[in-house]
This record gives C-alpha cells, sequence and structure tokens, in this order.
C-alpha cells in the first residue's frame, strides 16, 4: 500500500544520472542493445522513464498536473518493468518502481485507469480470471485420470494462463511428478493471483484479492505454492507482502524446482532429436522482480540514513541461474546470452499491449532482434505473457519456447 | 510567453508531430528540480526530438523568427541545460544517436549528440582503442562530455582532459547556419580540430562549453587513444555487486594512503617525470566509501568504524603496461617513490575493492553512488594548472573548511577534494566535492555560503582554484579578474546570436 | 620598423595604429623568413627582437615562459642547463622564434608529448587588434601575472572560450603575441637512437603510426634520402656521399630512459621497437653507412637547431616549400603525389608524425638556385601540385601565400564565421591584412 507522499525522497533524490535508461557499465557490449527502459527507447521523450515518471509523481504530489490529456495512457504504457528501478537501485537508495506504483494508485483514484484495464478488473472480479472466462472452464485442460495428493502442503498455482496455455499447467505437472514431489491443485478454489490489480494500482481490488488468496493457502494447509507463471511468482514475492501477511508461506518457481530436482537426479532426460541454439529471456517478474517485498515503515533521516534499517530489493536475487540450468541440462541445446540479460533483461512489452499496442508491438520486436543478433534460433522463457509478446508474428519473429514445456517433452518416459 | 499556434505548427512540420510535444506532462519530464539546485526550473514551451541536423537548424532558424530561445539537451546531467526563463523550447537530441564512424587506422570516432558513453566506449575497446570517457557515468553523451563539460577523468594522468581530443565539429550555429571546424572545414574529413589559419574549434569549447549558447554541436570527431587493457572484460555477479576484472598480468591497481597532499604532489610529478602508470588520482574519501558500500546505512557503518581514517588521502594508482617487464619495471619505480613520500598501502580487503572494479577506469562507472547519501551534492572549483599550483589550492582548503564541517552546514569531510594529474603530471585538475542534508531546507543557506567563502578564499591568494564558467552571473563576476574575457565572450555571443535566443543565461 | 619592449607599448602601437588605419605586420625571427607569413608590403612591420627575455623556466613543473624574441639558438642551452628539453622541430633555423614556431603549429619531433597540435604552446599574452591585452588559458586570472600564484600552464579557457585557438595558425591577424608559455619534459638519462630504411615511404608512416599509438618512441621523423642527406652532411661532398648510401626513406628515432634505471626503459623499448619493426618486415639499426660517426652526429643534431652559418634548406640559395597535414591513412598517397613533383631544382619530402601520430605533417622542400625566374617555375608547379594534393584530401591547415584560396573553398559559411571573429578581436583589419580569408 503505497501512496504518493511516501515517495518524496525519492522523487527529491534525483539528479537525473540516466541510470534509469541505460545499461548497467558491467554488461555493456556496444551501441546496440545499450537502453533498457523500452518506454523512453521507442517514445523518446524524458516523460517516458523512470526519471520522468518520478518528476511526473512530484507534481501529482504538489498538485501541479493533472489526469486527462495522455498522462494516464503515458503511465500506463510503461510495462512497470523493473528496468529503470534496479538500475537506479544499483548506485542508489531510491524507489523508483515503487513511485510509478504509487502514481498508478493516485490516477486510478482519481478516476483515470484506462478503459482496458477496467475490463481486465471487471473480469478478475466477475470471473476471477483476466480473459472474463467462465470460472469452471479454468481446470478444463486437466485430463481426467489426473489425481492431487490429498496430503501434500505443496500447491501448483496454475494461474490465468492456463486458460490460455494448458501445455504450460501440463508441463509443470509432469515435472513434478517425475520428480516425484507431492502436490495438489487449488481446483475451484485458485482465483487470478491479482497481479493485475495490484501493479495497475488498484489498491482496494488488489488487497481484496490478494488476502483472499493468501486465506485460501492457508485454508488448504498450504505451505509452499509453485507456479509456472513468472507474473504470478512475482507477484507472490512481491507483491503480496504488501497486502497481507505472508509469513509461514514460500513461493517458488517451477523452473527453481525443476533445477532442484535436476541437481539431486531426480529427473531423467533424454536426447533432443535436433541440436538447437536458444537464447534465454529473463522474465522481469521471475528475474529482477521477484525478490521478496519487506514492508518497512520507518523514518530516513538526514543524508539517507533509514531508520529502522531497510531491506532493499535491489534484483540481485531474482531466479536467474536456475532457468540456465535447466537449459543446460538439455542435451543438443545450446544456449547463447543476449546483451541485455539476467537483471538488465530488456521487457517484452506485453504488459503495455492493452494500452499503447503499437509499443507493445515495437518492444517485442526489438527483443526478437536481440534474440537473432545474439545467434539463437529460438528464444526460451517461462511466463505466459512474455510467450504472448514474444511469441507472436510480426517483425523478426523466432520460435518461442516455454521452458517448462521443454523440459517436459525432454523427460524420459516413465517406466 | 507560451509558444503561438503558427510557431508550433511551423515547429512541427520540420520534426513530425511525433516528435514535438507541448503537453504539460511531456513537458514535466524535463521540468525539474534537482537536489543541488535550489530553484525549480522555468517548464520549456515545447519538447522537440529532432532526428538530423538539417532539421536543428531549420528548429533555430524558426526559433530567431518567433523570437523563441531554445537550448540543446541530450542527458540533462547539466544543470544549464533546461529553460532559464519563459518562452524557451529544449531541442532534445537523443534522436540523433548514430556513431557515424570509427576509424581505427587514424584513431577517432564520430558521433551525434545522442550516443552514450555506455555505447561508445565497448565499441572502441573491441577495436583495441580508448578514450578517456569523462566523470559523467555510462548514460552520459560523450560528444556533450568532450564538448559542453569539464570533461575531467580518472584515467587522465597517462592522458589528458577531453579537450585535447575533441577533433572537427559540425555546428548550427545560433542563427541556425551550419558550421564546420578544422579539417571538415577544409573538406579534408574529421581528424584535425585546428585551421585553416586560427581555428573556429575556438568557440567550441574553453575550458568548459557553452552550453549551447553559441550553437548545438551536431557532430563532433574524438580521437581515440590505444586501450592498454585486456578487449574482453569479465564480468561476475549480479548488480549491485557485479565484479568488473581485468583477467591480465599487465594490469594492476594499487592504493596508498598519505597524510599530507604536498607528499602525494611530489609522488604525482615523480612519477610523471619517470612517465609510468597509466592512472594517478588522489581521490576523495568519501566517494570512494560510498562506491564500496551497499546502502547509506552501510557507508554510516563504514565511514565510521574506521573507513575515513584508512582513507583520508588515498593516492590510486593504475597499471596498464605492454608486457609483464613493462609493468615489473613500473611497479619497481612506482614504489620506490611511494617510499620516498610516505605513502602507505592500503589494507588488502581494500585495495582488492579496485580489482574487482576495473569499470571504474573505464566508463567511471557506479559514479552516482556519490549521489546515496540523498543527492545534496555539488563539485567546485573545477580549475586547473600545474600539479603543484592545484596541490597548494588543495592544502588551503583546510584553512577555511572545518567552521562550515563541525557546524553541520556540509557534511564533515573536510579532505573530501580530488586532484587528478594529466599529460604525466604536467597539469592536474581539482574538484571539491561537498555534500549537505538537502533534507534540512536551511543547508542550502551554508551551501551558499561555503561556496562564496571557498572562492573568496582562492581570489584572496591569487589561487587559479577555478575558471569562468559560460556566459553566466558567474563569469561577470569573475571575469574582470580573468583578463576581462566577460566582455570578449559577450561580444562573441553578441555577434553570433544577435537575437539571444541561444540559452541565453543573461 | 616598430621595435617594442614590452606589453604597454605594444598596445599603446596598436591603439595608435587603430587610430591612422596603419596595417602591422608582426616579425619576430631572424631570416630566413621562408613561408612570407611575416612579409606585408601594405603593412608596418613590428619587430619582436627586443622583447627577448627568457622570463621563466621551471624546473619541477616543466615549462618555460619567453618573449617573442627569444629564439632556439638561445634558449635550447638554457632549458638544457635546467634539465630539461624543448620538443622542438626538427632542425629549426637558429634565429627562428620559439614562440612563433609554436605559433604555427610548426611540426614537432617528439609526438609523443603531443596531446593536441597547438603542443607545446601552451599559454599567452597577446594583445588584440582592439589594443587589449589577453592571457589564455590559466594565464587569464585572478589578477595579473605578478599577482597569481598559478603557473599559468593550462592551455583551455578561460570560459567556454579556447582563445589560444585563435593566435595559433593565425599568422598575426587576431593579435600580437607578447608572451608564451611553452611545455619541457624531462632531459633522458639515458637514450638511444635508431635508424629504420625503407624503399617506400609507406611502410615507415605505417610504423610510425603504429609505434607512436603505443608511445614507443621519442624522436621520430621520416626522411627522404633528399632531406636526410641535406640535413646532415656538412658539404656538397658529404650530400652526395650520403645519397649514395641511403634507401630512399630513412625513419630517424629514438628510445629514452629518464632518471629511474633507466637502461631498463631503453632496453624494454627498443625491444618494443624492433618487435614492430620485424612485423613490419623492417629493420631498426643504430648505424648508418654513408659517413663515418653518422649517428652520434644525428643524435646530437636533432637535439638542437641548425647552427650552421647557411640554414641546410638554404644551401642551394633558394627554397619553396609546401606542407600539410593528413591522416595516417591517407599520407602515403600524398607522399606518392609529391614524389612525382616536376620542378626546377631538387626536392626533399620531410614526414613528421604528430599528436601521437594521429596526423602527419608532411612538408615537401623545393631546393634551387633562388633565381626569380626558377623561383617562378617552382612556385608554378607547387601550385599545381597543391591542386592534385587537396584532391587526394591534404588538409592545408597552415596555408601560406594563395594555399589559402583552396583551403577556405570547401566550406564559404565557416570562413564567414571566421570573419565574424576577426571583426571582433580586429575590428578594423589592422593586423597583417589579406592574408589567410581576411
Amino acid at each position: 500500500m503505497a501512496n504518493l507522499a511516501d515517495f518524496k525522497y525519492t522523487m527529491e533524490s534525483c539528479n537525473h544520472c540516466g541510470q534509469c535508461k541505460w545499461i548497467l557499465p558491467a554488461r555493456m557490449k556496444g551501441w546496440d542493445f545499450a537502453s533498457v527502459c523500452p518506454l523512453h527507447e521507442f517514445h523518446g521523450f524524458d516523460a517516458y522513464s523512470g526519471q520522468g515518471l518520478i518528476q511526473i509523481a512530484k507534481e501529482r504530489l504538489d498538485g501541479k498536473l493533472e489526469y486527462g490529456d495522455g498522462l494516464e495512457t503515458l503511465l500506463y504504457a510503461c510495462p512497470a518493468c523493473g528496468a529503470c528501478d534496479i538500475n537506479c537501485k544499483s548506485v542508489r537508495d531510491m524507489e523508483v518502481l515503487d513511485t510509478i506504483y504509487a502514481l498508478r494508485e493516485d490516477c486510478v483514484e482519481a478516476g483515470y485507469l484506462p478503459e482496458p484495464l477496467r475490463r481486465t478488473a471487471a473480469n478478475v472480479e466477475e470471473t476471477h480470471n483476466i480473459y472474463g472466462k467462465p470460472h469452471s472452464e479454468r481446470f478444463a485442460w486437466l485430463p481426467p485420470d489426473f489425481r492431487d495428493d490429498p496430503e501434500a502442503d505443496t500447491a501448483l498455482f496454475v494461474g490465468c494462463s492456463a486458460y490460455r496455455y494448458p501445455d504450460i499447467a501440463l508441463a509443470a505437472i509432469r515435472i513434478l511428478r517425475a520428480g516425484g514431489v507431492k502436490f495438489k491443485l487449488l481446483r475451484e478454489d485458485e482465483w487470478c493471483c491479482g497481479a493485475p490489480l495490484w501493479r495497475t494500482g488498484q489498491r482496494e481490488a488488489a488487497e481484496k484479492l490478494i488476502r483472499r488468496n493468501v486465506d485460501t493457502f492457508r485454508r488448504h494447509g498450504i505451505q509452499t505454492v509453485i507456479t509456472a507463471c513468472a507474473e504470478c511468482f512475482g507477484s507472490f514475492r512481491g507483491g503480496y507482502p504488501r497486502y497481507a501477511d505472508t509469513e509461514g508461506l514460500e513461493f517458488k518457481h517451477i523452473t527453481q524446482v525443476a533445477a532442484e530436482l535436476l541437481s539431486g537426479g531426480k529427473l531423467r532426460l533424454r536426447k533432443g532429436d535436433e541440436p538447437l541454439r536458444v537464447t534465454y529471456h529473463d522474465p522481469c517478474m521471475l528475474g529482477r522482480l521477484s525478490e521478496k517485498y519487506v514492508p518497512w515503515d520507518g523514518e530516513i533521516r538526514p543524508y539517507g540514513l533509514h531508520v529502522p534499517e531497510k531491506v532493499w530489493r535491489r534484483g540481485e536475487h531474482g531466479v536467474y541461474e536456475e532457468p540456465r540450468e535447466i537449459l543446460r541440462a538439455l542435451e543438443g541445446v545450446e544456449l547463447c546470452e543476449m546483451t541485455r540479460n539476467l537483471e538488465e533483461a530488456l521487457c517484452c512489452g506485453a504488459a503495455a499491449r492493452d494500452v499503447d499496442p503499437e509499443f507493445a508491438a515495437w518492444t517485442a520486436a526489438e527483443r526478437r532482434r536481440e534474440a537473432k543478433a545474439a545467434g539463437a534460433q529460438a528464444i526460451v522463457s517461462c511466463c505466459p505473457f512474455c510467450r504472448d509478446a514474444l511469441g507472436s508474428d510480426g517483425e523478426n519473429a523466432l520460435p518461442y519456447l516455454d521452458l517448462t514445456v521443454l523440459l517436459a517433452e525432454r523427460l524420459k518416459e516413465e517406466a | 510567453m507560451a509558444l503561438s499556434a503558427q510557431a508550433y505548427r511551423e515547429l512541427a512540420a520540420i520534426v513530425g508531430e511525433r516528435y514535438i510535444s507541448s503537453k504539460q506532462h511531456i513537458l514535466a519530464g524535463n521540468r525539474v528540480r534537482t537536489p543541488e539546485i535550489p530553484f525549480d526550473y522555468h517548464s520549456a514551451d515545447a519538447i522537440l526530438l529532432p532526428g538530423s541536423t538539417e532539421e536543428v537548424a531549420a528548429i533555430v532558424k524558426v526559433c530567431n523568427k518567433y523570437g523563441i530561445c531554445f537550448v540543446p539537451f541530450i542527458s540533462g546531467t547539466l544543470p544549464d541545460a533546461y529553460a532559464n526563463r519563459a518562452g524557451t523550447v529544449l531541442i532534445h537530441l537523443k534522436r540523433m544517436n548514430r556513431i557515424l564512424e570509427i576509424n581505427e587506422e587514424d584513431r577517432y570516432a564520430v558521433v551525434e549528440p545522442g550516443v552514450r558513453h555506455v555505447q561508445l566506449y565497448p565499441e572502441v575497446r573491441k577495436r583495441g582503442l580508448s578514450y578517456t570517457a569523462a566523470s559523467v557515468g555510462p548514460g552520459g553523451s560523450v560528444l556533450a562530455n568532450f564538448t559542453s563539460t569539464s570533461g575531467d577523468h580518472h584515467t587522465q594522468y597517462g592522458s589528458s582532459r577531453s579537450n585535447r581530443y575533441l577533433l572537427a565539429v559540425e555546428m548550427v550555429t545560433p542563427e541556425g547556419e551550419i558550421i564546420r571546424t578544422g579539417s571538415l572545414q577544409g573538406g579534408c574529413g574529421w581528424f584535425c580540430p585546428d585551421g585553416p589559419g586560427p581555428s573556429l574549434r575556438s568557440i567550441i569549447k574553453g575550458y568548459f562549453g557553452s552550453h549551447g549558447q553559441l550553437g548545438i554541436i551536431t557532430k563532433a570527431a574524438v580521437a581515440l587513444d590505444a586501450c592498454k587493457g585486456p578487449a574482453e572484460i569479465r564480468t561476475e555477479g549480479v548488480s549491485p555487486h557485479h565484479r568488473v576484472y581485468f583477467d591480465s598480468d599487465l594490469s594492476r591497481v594499487y592504493v596508498f594512503n598519505y597524510d599530507n597532499i604536498q607528499n602525494v604532489c611530489q609522488a604525482m610529478l615523480a612519477l610523471g617525470e619517470a612517465e609510468v602508470c597509466s592512472t594517478v588520482q588522489k581521490y576523495f574519501y568519501l566517494p570512494l566509501t560510498l562506491l564500496m558500500s551497499d546502502s547509506a546505512n552501510d557507508f554510516w557503518k563504514k565511514w565510521t568504524s574506521g573507513y575515513k581514517e584508512a582513507m583520508s588521502m588515498p593516492l590510486v594508482v593504475h597499471i596498464a603496461a605492454q608486457s609483464v617487464r613493462e609493468r615489473e619495471y613500473e611497479e619497481k619505480i612506482l614504489f620506490d617513490v611511494v617510499r620516498e613520500t610516505g605513502g602507505k598501502r592500503l589494507p588488502e580487503e581494500l585495495e582488492n575493492w579496485w580489482t574487482e572494479h576495473m569499470d571504474y577506469f573505464m566508463v567511471v562507472s557506479r559514479l552516482q553512488s556519490v549521489l546515496r547519501l540523498g543527492g545534496g551534492w555539488m563539485p567546485i572549483k573545477l580549475g586547473a594548472d600545474s600539479v603543484q599550483h592545484i596541490c597548494d589550492v588543495g592544502e588551503s582548503i583546510g584553512e577555511y573548511i572545518y567552521e562550515f564541517t563541525e557546524t553541520g552546514k556540509i557534511f564533515d569531510a573536510p579532505e573530501n577534494y580530488q586532484i587528478i594529474p594529466m599529460e604525466y603530471g604536467h597539469f592536474a585538475h581539482i574538484e571539491l566535492l561537498f555534500m549537505w542534508d538537502r533534507t534540512n531546507p536551511a543547508a542550502m543557506k551554508g551551501v551558499a555560503e561555503f561556496r562564496a567563502r571557498s572562492r573568496e578564499e582562492d581570489l584572496r591568494r591569487h589561487f587559479h582554484a577555478e575558471d569562468v564558467g559560460c556566459l553566466n552571473p558567474t563569469l561577470l563576476q569573475l571575469g574582470p579578474l580573468y583578463s576581462n574575457c566577460h566582455i570578449w565572450m559577450q561580444k562573441i555571443k553578441e555577434s553570433f546570436d544577435p537575437n539571444n535566443v541561444a540559452n541565453p543565461m543573461l | 620598423m616598430l621595435y617594442p619592449e614590452n606589453t604597454r607599448q605594444l598596445e599603446a602601437i596598436i591603439q595608435k595604429a587603430r587610430e591612422t588605419k596603419t596595417p602591422l605586420v608582426a616579425v619576430s625571427s631572424r631570416g630566413p623568413h621562408l613561408h612570407g607569413a611575416s612579409e606585408n608590403p601594405n603593412a608596418e612591420t613590428v619587430d619582436f627582437s627586443r622583447m627577448n627575455r627568457i622570463i621563466k623556466i621551471d624546473r619541477r613543473s616543466r615549462y618555460v615562459r619567453v618573449e617573442p624574441g627569444v629564439t632556439f639558438d638561445m634558449l635550447i642551452p638554457e632549458v638544457r642547463a635546467a634539465g630539461m628539453r624543448l620538443n622542438i622541430p626538427f632542425l629549426p633555423r637558429a634565429g627562428k622564434s620559439v614562440v612563433a614556431s609554436a605559433l604555427e603549429r610548426e611540426a614537432v619531433l617528439i609526438p609523443k608529448y603531443q596531446y593536441d597540435y597547438t603542443d607545446p604552446l601552451l599559454t599567452v599574452e597577446a594583445v588584440f587588434g582592439t589594443g587589449d591585452a589577453f592571457r589564455t588559458g590559466s594565464a587569464a586570472g585572478p589578477g595579473t601575472p605578478e599577482e597569481t600564484r598559478a603557473d599559468m600552464v593550462v592551455p583551455w579557457g578561460p570560459g567556454c572560450i579556447d582563445y589560444l585557438r585563435f593566435f595559433s595558425g593565425a599568422q598575426g591577424t587576431m593579435g600580437f603575441v607578447t608572451w608564451a608559455t611553452l611545455k619541457t619534459e624531462v632531459l633522458p638519462a639515458l637514450t638511444k637512437l635508431y635508424f629504420v630504411q625503407a624503399e617506400s615511404a609507406e611502410k615507415l608512416t605505417r610504423l610510425a603510426s603504429i609505434l607512436l599509438k603505443r608511445r614507443i618512441p621519442d624522436e621520430c621523423v621520416i626522411l627522404s634520402r633528399a632531406d636526410f642527406a641535406g640535413a646532415f652532411a656538412m658539404s656538397a661532398e658529404e650530400e652526395e656521399k650520403l645519397l649514395k648510401a641511403l634507401a630512399p626513406w630513412t625513419m630517424i628515432c629514438r628510445v629514452s630512459g629518464f632518471d629511474r634505471y633507466p637502461e631498463e626503459r631503453v632496453s624494454i623499448y627498443e625491444g618494443y621497437l624492433k618487435d614492430e619493426c620485424a612485423q613490419a618486415g623492417l629493420e631498426a639499426v643504430t648505424e648508418l653507412g654513408g659517413l663515418p660517426g653518422l649517428a652520434e652526429k644525428v643524435e646530437s643534431m636533432i637535439a638542437d637547431c641548425d647552427r650552421r652559418e647557411t640554414y641546410w634548406k638554404m644551401r642551394r640559395g633558394g627554397v619553396r616549400q609546401i606542407d600539410m597535414l593528413a591522416p595516417p591513412s591517407r599520407a602515403p598517397r600524398l607522399i606518392e603525389i609529391l614524389e612525382n613533383l616536376r620542378c626546377p631544382g631538387d626536392f626533399g619530402i620531410t614526414v613528421q608524425p604528430q599528436v601521437q601520430g594521429m596526423a602527419f605533417r608532411i612538408e615537401c622542400s623545393v631546393y634551387f638556385s633562388g633565381a626569380p625566374e626558377e623561383a617562378g617555375q617552382v612556385d608554378k608547379a607547387l601550385e599545381d601540385a597543391a591542386r592534385e594534393l587537396y584532391e587526394a584530401g591534404a588538409y592545408f591547415d597552415r596555408p601560406y601565400g594563395s594555399l589559402s584560396k583552396l583551403a577556405y573553398a570547401a566550406d564559404p559559411v565557416s570562413t564567414e564565421a571566421m570573419r565574424k571573429l576577426k571583426k571582433i578581436f580586429d575590428p578594423d583589419n589592422i593586423l597583417n591584412p589579406g592574408k589567410l580569408c581576411f
């Protein structure tokens, strides 16, 4: 929960160094692929950047700026990918992304949430999924012979994307089964994770849904929640603690679980049919934005001293290595890295598609261009929304492979 | 004065509707107040994103026609690059971002204003070349650094200041003419800044650039040095704990602490005479601790537990040799000189930080962490002369700074100045960096007092501790003491900008 | 002829000239004047020979400050006595003004010490055509030169104008310089001289470019056979012998060691030199045939000005020169054009890497009897060559005489901007009018 006044320190600390727009020097490779903020790169004006948005937030806080003339479109065109935030925090103690979230809450309060996002929110409210499909069909893809482990304290949270990409959910089930992980599904009790609400500043609706979800986990005796969706994962870890007490709950991405199973020798893999050179795209919500959020309510004293000491989310502890470990374990698969990788990965642009489709399409094409420049024959990731964006037709089209599906396909048939 | 509809239409016709805006929220992105500037900037009436020199020239002509002031803008790190009066448009040059040429044989690169250090530096390094990327950080514009800022760099001891490396340029004059300097004016390419005869280069950059007051530089060639170090850099870890290594037997970093600036001076001169080492720099101790810290809280822990004393006057030395034998030869001289001048090597755990952060010696990575204490921050003096003179300037700071540090008006770090020699000790640059608590509204008064006092003390001693800047109030104050240069600057400005529309600060 | 003795007198002279609209031209070297910059039949001559003080030699901060009447033969021994050396041109005239040489951006022998084309010139005091005195760079202030505690060595500014570059290459059209500060370097404790000979200049320009990029040699110059022989022979006989013995092109370069471990530095750097030569298919040698003791003679001569009674370039009676700058990639083609020059007399070519090897100053000297009819033919031949050279990318950065038309033709808008500047600093156009584009 945030309001603009909470981020006054950030707004007044910015010296316009540009770190929020450019790749960190440790990863610099050349002229191309040096921008980390797709919004700024596409639109050009500084208002379309972390620096610009925190300045806009300051003017809103000071009552100097109004919505209604396109500001709301700018604000929601930003995919909130967090590249600005972690780049800034590589050198500063500022909360750029949280300021953007607070600005979104301000926009919602002012009544300017863009129409496509209202529709999504209404879908979540009415059908518990982002697509507005019947809740009863949430698990329609599930094989009739699937059986939960009734005593399990682990749940596989399939997410709304299972409506669209049931192959991912099925692949996750196959991996868990192959590795001997005992788990269950929440079935009709599984609702949207809430990402489309909290990430867009819809505080009240988000809080209601998130608390409900946490209660559901507890009601089912769940201690560990596994998901194959980066957006759900990032929300559980980076969003939920803002609205609910998640103490005692552990959230894992399927790639973490799979990597653990692989290193423990619990998954047996077969060789692929053809050698394949792939690159891995780090989803924002699995990578830099997946660190646990630790609420902080303290005082900032002179010269930046935070009392009590604050736990910062600087993007260092995202899930970066496990997906790569899996790829390295797939015989015949060669991993090549893009320039903007790990915490510096360029966003796929999916979050902007409803508000600024031209920009979203450009961002996806830009990311595919980078993958091609790295020499990849296919781009691998593990987020259904990245799949929407990067797997779509359009400029620089390139085969997209979901990592969970890819791994499941390589599992040796169980005896 | 708001932009007239007619003027807006004419400007939009030049760049296209997509690349001009007068919407308030777009203007807000550059209507910014930074922690070190105690006032709100004026709002620009519009921001334009031209895509070529010709578009810039056409915009400037429209500005002259309607009496609209213009300010060229790229990264926004210079406080002068903002609207300073009503009736101003910002000409944001970021779309002009091509590296037009990297000429390996003739050792120069030609860039447009939007090319950033983090883009050009790796490109030239791949080719075994390098340049003195000024201390602005990775997102700084290469062109603005070479043409507009003081452009000093940590590694300029074995090379020089950016002035030396600015070759031919193309510029749009305040009236919208396109002019070229040096060999480009002579029709002979980019390699030479001077001539034919006297040099138009003279109005491009003196000690500082003109910050758009004499025109908008649209292309510039910068000279490239041989890169002493590996072309491939090894990076480990994830931000903010990247470690960047030079995997090479030819590279070594040493840091020594001194207790006396005159001894540092002697060391700098002795090393310079021997023409050894690549970087020799007396660094600031406060930013150094900040560079090594994970957060402001972490800084406070380190600062109060020995870092301040252990690195009170650090001399940072980087040896980048062409052979192991040369490295050993340079090390031998370095250790002799340090022994003779009373330097003490830092403990290994502190010195190792440098070896793991070689990006410091390339694009001045992580520089912005000096702002971690909240951003109340100001570099002053910024002058250059001989190493001896500049060390004398540094030594005198202790005679007047304590009444500000001990009363809490500014941060308690009285030795927080850096001295960077150039051209193997022929000259040196000084920067006194002080910080203050910007959350305290009264602090700005102390800041102004300290700035004024520093200047007053230097003038009283007849120290050349600072230069006069572009055509701004500082120039009017100091000009009469600096060969009446304000008069000549004004005459040049009037001659080239008769309508006074090019970033007028007076 | 006017002989100012100090800045105040020069200010008065210029102010008077403004009132009476009298053009002035400055002379500070003893003759012969090879380029004609200081010849202006319509102007009164201001002769700086009485302003010949060596104001300061500073060993610690490595600079000298001298008036324009100080010549190479005066200054070189004084600087050496202080344990330093000047970065001088190749065998300059003994009577050449040190300040004028630097202002004219004459090529210097040690390119590794050159970070800029204006090097070794650091700061100047000058009087503009308005009659106002001015000091550049860190000499500007605060206060007068007597008051300031600065060493006045930093070239840039004051402010956002690089005033030094108004005077550099201006042939006295912007202002008259009354003193200048010049960079000096430590005298090496040990040196080793090498010769590298080649059939083509291109092999040597490529080598020099690489060597200078790595800052291996101190002195470095490439001479055609004719210029090598002319420079180092003490008689026509010696010249003849050398012409027979030399390869078409010779590079002279020297590596140095300083006070600390000099042998080690020389050993390391000569290793680099030999390696680079070997990679280029060349050989660096310490001796040359042709004359006994030639290496020792070359080594001592290049550290000094030409103290012979007749300047080596005047040995035939007359000389005409053309010089230009070229980046490494373009130098070989320009040298090739010059090698095919057809004109009376003989000619030599001197190629000097500048600014750490980022450019070459290519100077072609035609040596002839000095007879007026021959001079006309030589001038015509050089004018024709200039056009061809220009087409091939030669940059006439310091255009003397008729070359200025070529040099300013490419960009009339920029030339107009230069005239604007001239009008500010010399509003009545009294300083050397008719030169360059003024």
